[in-house]
């Protein structure tokens, strides 16, 4: 447990450092913010790595012939859940973004808005940036998972989009969320 | 003056030497002129005394020896006519101080009565005895007289021997005599130089007596100069004092004057107290604070109150600098108002509490 | 020896004096300390106004619900009042003395071809004065206006505050879920009545703000699948999309010259607070932080702004002062307060805080920096002060819809505005507009 956490680290750094290096448009953002996003994001990348890390081999191998024919299609699972007060893509959900990496990946000219949503607890215009912090946490997998950014865009509705209405943890947990919109 | 006295002392002292040699000589010859007198004169006189001294003492010592040997033919009789009787019965011969009981007395006359009885018996046996030691003894008298003739001659020289030596005794105890009053006479010269010594100490404690009350004296005088001076000045500072008094005095009772006013401002106050306690309650029942009002707020509300505690007018003495805040003061002093309790109070009170000042600051929000 | 003894008594005499000075002076001049004093509302009569029949509203009932739901007053009951006097003339200081009660509004209202003529008169029962006189003329249907007008008058003749009940407030409604959702902007009176709406939309509407002259709205909405501000003449309804960044244009707000607009953009990465020249659309970057950055507010004195960060972890409330740059934090009660809004005297300020209750609405008094929490609901969000600085209105939960909710800016009082229809939120005061 307390080395996870390091490996984990240092595969992402590996990767952002091999996908900065192949990516052009890594370059429009500012080296300032690049550099801020890492450290900033680095515990909602953290578990993202442990993906890559622990799972990815495993997907890819298992999933393999199954992805064959996916690839064309637009996955069907297109909605992750996030914890509270979160922006860290759960292992459980990573299987979901590979399947929308590696269709993106297949098809270049496909176009996705990444919608961020947050539950109703807290201020709107909070939300609105918490709702953009998620999307964000997905497009940077994706683009490490090889997607292009120009293939990318969010948009962060807040709490204004409830996918479910109601207080009560279950329809909070449902609110929660990222939206693959293509 | 300590040196002063250390002078006198010695002076004192050299006097006392030149007295010691004078006065005991003179005394000695005085004494001894007196000793050879008395001695020449009184002789016989003195030599009187100690032989009636003697005499009765003699008289006293030979009735005891009386007495006792009259005790003791008695105890002898009894001891000799009861002679079966167990020894601790028999009185112990020298428990004679001790009185007899009566029980015992009367023992006694029985045992006398039996020995009487005895004697008689005694008696009769004696004489028959007796008559037959007639004989015997007429047989013997001529031999008898024979013997008394011989003894009356020793008897004669013997008496002659004793003569003899009771003169010598005589002279002997003249001389013991003598010698007596030689011891006498010493005796008295002894005694007479011994008081002479003895009168010389009582001389010289009476001279340093006479000393000591004189320095006493002195001191006594000195004592009493101080005194008087000391009574002087405190005659003077009890005049002092007398005059502070008098002046304190008069003082006091300016001030008795202005502390009965005081006390008639006390009650005053009191008065004024309860009354301004039934004011405060009142207007803190009426008072609204307004929302808003922060409790570092504080107006001071002039209030002037008709004869019948009515509100005649209210004035802002210090406003609050929040207008609202100071008509919420005013009003609960409106709303309060009539405060009726004043006409209870005396006409100088009502005067004294007609006007006063509300300072209102929200310390404590019901 | 002798001088000591005259000395003691000079200095006897000298006490004595003064003590004479002092009780003489102090039985002049009684003063009593009054401090204890009751918080409740003051009690007020407002009689209904002769000729009121067959008008279209009660004006007596419009201002006394008025002053009721300031907080500041507690109007009697009309069963209660055995007396109904409409001028000044006709009422009896000690029947209402008896009733408790301190102030009293009568009047009456004349029906003419032009509209009508509202007569009223304010009455201190306590001090038996009138206080004010009042004469409105009013077209048709413009009665509501007129009842809060006088409300306004009354209001500060007795609190010196002047009155907020002309304002208005603007909001957003929201019906349906997910996709299939239908958002309303709406302009109302501050007592939630006489709504229109000024935008619909099937996307997303929030954030408005009033422009300082009560004319303008600024807010945020969805309507090109993206957020934009959009700044609105509420009278006439025409607007302009003041801003179509990449991410997040947000959160926009009036400075107080109505010039500038603050807001919240993350088109360079994360949320910063920009300032942009509404005349020339000039951007001014304000914050450069990694965290986010939101819900700028302009301090009255236009010298300052509060704005929401993460940049400590959670959101907490950050002041800005222009010229200098310097960002100060200002909140370090619990781990969560956002959306702060200044007093109109700048010295306190509104936000939402997370209390171990929920979320609620608290002043922060910037003095000692002590925080109150002012509602009783946990839900609360989107805190507007009234322009007055009385009230602070704000949304929250009831039955699952949204409400909007006002409590007295002490906290003694609160208030639930009208249901309107679906969820309401986001509430913002207009200033004063008259």
């Amino acid at each position: 447990m307390q080395i996870n956490p390091m490996v984990r680290a240092l595969t992402v750094a590996f990767s952002i450092a091999v996908i900065a290096g192949c990516s052009s448009t890594g370059g429009t953002q500012g080296g300032d913010s690049t550099g801020s996003q890492t450290s900033r994001t680095g515990s909602g990348v953290e578990s993202r790595g442990a993906g890559s890390g622990g799972q990815y081999g495993t997907t890819t191998g298992s999933g393999a012939r199954t992805s064959q024919q996916a690839d064309s299609r637009i996955p069907e699972v297109r909605t992750i859940y996030f914890d509270f007060d979160r922006d860290t893509i759960k292992s459980e959900y990573e299987s979901v973004v590979m399947a929308h990496a590696r269709y993106l990946r297949a098809n270049p000219n496909a176009a996705v808005v990444l919608q961020g949503h947050t539950d109703e607890r807290g201020t709107r215009e909070y939300n609105l940036a918490l709702g953009e912090r998620r999307a964000n946490a997905v497009q940077r997998f994706l683009n490490i998972q090889g997607v292009s950014n120009g293939q990318m865009s969010v948009v962060s509705f807040g709490e204004e989009r409830p996918e479910a209405r109601g207080q009560g943890e279950e329809a909070y947990a449902r609110n929660r969320r990222v939206v693959f919109n293509y | 003056m300590s040196k002063r006295r250390g002078r006198l002392v010695a002076f004192f002292s050299r006097n006392q030497h030149d007295v010691g040699y004078f006065w005991p000589l003179v005394l000695a010859v005085l004494v001894h002129a007196v000793v050879v007198m008395f001695s020449v004169t009184n002789f016989d006189s003195e030599d009187a005394a100690p032989e009636s001294a003697s005499i009765v003492h003699a008289t006293l010592v030979s009735t005891e020896t009386y007495t006792d040997q009259a005790q003791q033919v008695n105890d002898n009789q009894a001891a000799s006519s009861m002679p079966s009787q167990p020894p601790e019965e028999t009185p112990p011969p020298q428990e004679a101080p001790a009185p007899p009981s009566r029980s015992l007395e009367e023992a006694v006359i029985e045992q006398a009565a039996e020995l009487a009885a005895q004697q008689e018996t005694q008696a009769l046996e004696q004489a028959r005895a007796e008559a037959e030691a007639q004989a015997q003894r007429r047989a013997e008298e001529t031999e008898q007289q024979a013997l008394e003739a011989a003894a009356r001659e020793a008897e004669r020289a013997e008496q002659r021997a004793q003569e003899q030596r009771r003169r010598e005794e005589e002279q002997a105890r003249q001389a013991q005599e003598a010698e007596e009053q030689r011891r006498r006479e010493e005796e008295q010269a002894r005694q007479a130089q011994e008081a002479e010594a003895q009168r010389r100490r009582e001389e010289e404690q009476a001279r340093q007596a006479q000393e000591a009350e004189e320095q006493r004296r002195r001191e006594e005088e000195q004592a009493r100069q101080a005194q008087e001076a000391e009574a002087q000045r405190r005659r003077e500072e009890e005049q002092a004092r007398q005059a502070q008094e008098a002046a304190e005095a008069a003082m006091q009772r300016q001030l008795e004057g202005q502390r009965e006013a005081a006390a008639n401002a006390r009650q005053a106050q009191q008065a004024a107290n309860s009354f301004s306690a039934i004011v405060r309650r009142a207007v803190e029942q009426a008072w609204l604070i307004p929302g808003g009002a922060s409790d570092t707020m504080s107006a001071t509300i002039q209030v002037r109150l008709g004869p019948s505690g009515e509100v005649l007018a209210t004035t802002v003495a210090a406003s609050s600098g929040d207008s609202a805040f100071d008509r919420s003061a005013i009003q609960a002093v409106e709303h309060a108002a009539p405060f009726t309790e004043l006409r209870e109070l005396s006409a100088e009170q009502q005067r004294n509490l007609r006007q006063f000042d509300l300072r209102f600051t929200p310390g404590d929000v019901r | 020896m002798q001088t000591l003894r005259y000395l003691r008594l000079g200095v006897l005499l000298l006490l004595i004096s003064s003590f004479f000075l002092v009780s003489h002076a102090a039985s002049a001049n009684l003063t009593i300390e009054i401090t204890r004093g009751s918080d409740r509302a003051l009690p007020i009569a407002v009689v209904p106004f002769a000729d009121n029949q067959g008008l279209p509203e009660d004006v007596a009932q419009i201002i006394h619900n008025n002053l009721e739901r300031s907080g500041y007053f507690a109007p009697l009951e009309r069963g209660a009042m055995f007396e109904r006097p409409n001028k000044s003339e006709d009422v009896q200081f000690g029947t209402w003395r008896s009733l408790d009660v301190r102030y009293l509004v009568v009047g009456d209202i004349e029906t003419s071809e032009a509209g009508y003529r509202i007569n009223a008169e304010l009455m201190d029962i306590s001090g038996q004065r009138r206080m004010l006189s009042e004469s409105i003329n009013s077209r048709e249907g413009g009665l509501r206006g007129a009842a809060h007008r006088l409300s306004d008058q009354i209001f500060e003749a007795i609190t010196d505050i002047r009155g907020a009940f002309s304002t208005r407030i603007a909001y957003v409604t929201a019906q349906g879920v997910g996709d299939n959702m239908q958002f309303g902007l709406y302009v109302a009176d501050a007592d939630g009545r006489n709504s229109q709406e000024v935008l619909s939309s099937d996307n997303p509407i929030l954030s408005p703000s009033w422009s300082p002259d009560g004319r303008k709205l600024a807010y945020v909405s969805f309507e090109t699948e993206q957020s934009a501000i959009y700044v609105q003449e509420v009278s006439s309804g025409q607007r302009v999309q003041l801003t179509s960044f990449d991410g997040i244009n947000s959160a926009p707000a009036w400075s107080p010259d109505g010039r500038r607009l603050a807001m919240s953009l993350s088109k360079d990465g994360q949320p910063e607070i920009y300032l942009m020249n509404v005349a020339n659309r000039s951007l001014e970057r304000l914050t450069n932080s990694s965290s986010i950055d939101t819900e700028p507010e302009w301090a009255p004195d236009g010298r300052s702004l509060l704005f929401t960060s993460d940049r400590s972890g959670g959101p907490q409330i950050y002041r800005y002062t222009l010229g200098n740059g310097q960002t100060q934090r200002l909140t370090y009660t619990g781990n969560y307060n956002a959306r702060g809004r200044f007093s109109p005297d700048g010295d306190d300020i509104f936000l939402i805080h997370r209390s171990n209750r929920g979320y609620q609405v608290a002043r922060q008094d910037l003095d000692n920096d002590r925080l109150v929490v002012l509602s009783e609901s946990t839900r609360d969000e989107s805190p507007s002060v009234a322009p007055n600085g009385t009230m602070v209105i704000f949304a929250t939960q009831q039955g699952g819809n949204g409400v909007l909710s006002a409590v007295s800016a002490d906290g003694r009082s609160s208030f639930r505005l009208p249901a309107a229809q679906g969820d309401i939120r986001e509430p913002a005061w207009s200033p004063f507009l008259n």
